[in-house]
């Protein structure tokens, strides 16, 4: 594939850092642009006219939404000789991947948002939302069995589906009351394991504390606190 | 020689579970379906979908394909016939789009657009209406959303087709059916005339007589719970 690749993004995005960490899996020159999500951008709003949210990867000035659609889509498009694929190429090993992608967004992220996101004061709704993120991490832990990575040997579509979320993990942990590394040790294993072993993780992820301020920030925005 | 293949369906006449016996018959796959009584779940079911325990779930030999735009990738990908995603990587990534927004967005309004009255549904009509517009602009005059032949995002919109129409007759409420959507409308008609896909849908007085049994249910599972519920809703 030819073309100017850009990347917008918000540093704390799980969905962006997907985008970032397959870019540099695959070794695309690209160029980042900020999003302050209070203030979306022209270029935003026009290239995700939809949902006006991000990541959007513009390639060549044509724009593709949707993270799992855009990690498809470079694995797609990018297959440079060296590159290595994100997805194996055995239809049942690519289904079973997109199953847990899909499990990640839908039950893992879900829940997550309602451990930080709930008012102040709703300890009900924040103790539902911290046993369902449990549960999730744990389904996700036992997906990943006594394997190094979700996609074997190595990094593969679920790992940087699901990595990204990690920085995250400290926020879920000081707003639901729980720590990962007693609840999941594997999978905090797994976390530390993506980011030591793999140069393009640990260049995309934001620090966890810097996260949890963002969200602190947001929380106030919100009146939440 | 490919194992059999097996679709867990249910009694039902789901969108989801017709998704998979459209991509099965259009790829020319034989496959036994499994009618699955969504009340007193089988141990084939819970053995093969132990996560979300729904359907359909599609058993080819030793393996489970569960989630319905997965198994419809799977078996665009695993069985020879015509293609049903396109080649072309950008093509696919709108496809993909396209086809999560239905799930993501536009299920749940279209189906509170029916079961709700006033001014709830004035909104969830609202909202349903910018989301037919846009897929509307997308089809853009052409047969299918494939192009000439039915494929990947025809398939995850089928919803659109036969059960909106039966909603619309229903409830007196137009939508794809009436005249602001004549691409739409007209995309509908092809889409149910097609041979494959014909043999698996449901006929318009089965589905009737299912909505009019579960009507109430299906209302309050649809408002209580958000997006997971518009997805429960049709199963």
């Amino acid at each position: 594939m030819e073309g100017v690749v850009v990347l917008l993004n918000c540093f704390v995005s799980p969905f962006g850092n997907r985008v970032r960490i397959a870019l540099k899996f695959k070794g695309v020159a690209y160029e980042e642009k900020a999003e302050n999500l209070a203030a979306k951008s022209p270029l935003l709003l026009s290239s995700n006219p939809v949902h006006a949210k991000v990541p959007v990867l513009i390639v060549d000035g044509k724009p593709v939404c949707e993270s799992l659609v855009i990690l498809e889509f470079i694995d797609d498009g990018f297959s440079a000789a060296g590159a290595p694929p994100l997805l194996p190429a055995d239809p049942y090993a690519r289904a079973h991947a997109r199953f847990w992608a899909s499990y990640v967004d839908t039950k893992l992220n879900e829940a997550g948002m309602r451990v930080w996101r709930s008012p102040k004061g709703a300890t009900a709704a924040v103790e539902a939302a911290r046993k369902d993120t449990v549960a999730a991490l744990k389904t996700l832990e036992a997906e990943l069995g006594g394997k190094p990575y979700f996609g074997g040997d190595a990094l593969g579509y679920v790992d940087v589906a699901l990595v990204p979320f990690a920085p995250w993990f400290l926020t879920y942990e000081r707003f639901g009351g729980f720590t990962v590394a007693a609840e999941c040790p594997a999978l905090a294993a797994w976390a530390d394991r993506c980011v030591r072993e793999n140069t393009c993780v640990a260049e995309s992820l934001p620090e966890a504390e810097h996260v949890f301020q963002f969200v602190c920030g947001m929380r106030k925005a919100f009146g939440l606190d | 020689m490919s194992p059999p293949v097996k679709l867990i369906g249910s009694f039902f006449d789901s969108p989801f579970v017709h998704r998979a016996e459209a991509a099965l018959r259009l790829k020319g796959v034989p496959y036994e379906l499994i009618q699955e009584d969504m009340e007193n779940k089988s141990e084939l079911l819970l053995q093969h979908n132990p996560i979300h325990k729904k359907v359909p779930v599609l058993v080819h030999g030793d393996h489970a394909v569960c989630e319905s735009l997965v198994i419809v990738e799977y078996v665009d990908e695993a069985f020879d016939g015509p293609p049903l995603l396109p080649s072309d990587p950008a093509d696919r990534a709108a496809a993909r789009f396209w086809a999560q927004l239905m799930d993501t967005k536009c299920r749940r309004p279209l189906v509170l657009s029916f079961l709700t009255e006033g001014e709830l549904r004035e909104g969830f009509l609202r909202e349903t209406k910018e989301n037919l517009a846009l897929l509307e602009a997308q089809l853009d005059g052409k047969r299918f959303f494939g192009g000439d032949s039915v494929g990947y995002l025809d398939i995850a919109l089928s919803a659109l087709s036969r059960w909106t129409a039966v909603f619309e007759e229903m409830t007196g409420v137009s939508l794809v059916g009436g005249d602001d959507f004549p691409g739409l409308r007209r995309w509908a008609e092809e889409y149910t005339s097609n041979e494959a896909v014909r043999q698996c849908l449901p006929s318009m007085e089965h589905l009737k007589a299912q909505f009019s049994a579960k009507k109430d249910k299906v209302k309050s599972v649809a408002m209580g719970h958000g997006d997971a519920a518009a997805g429960a809703v049709i199963r």
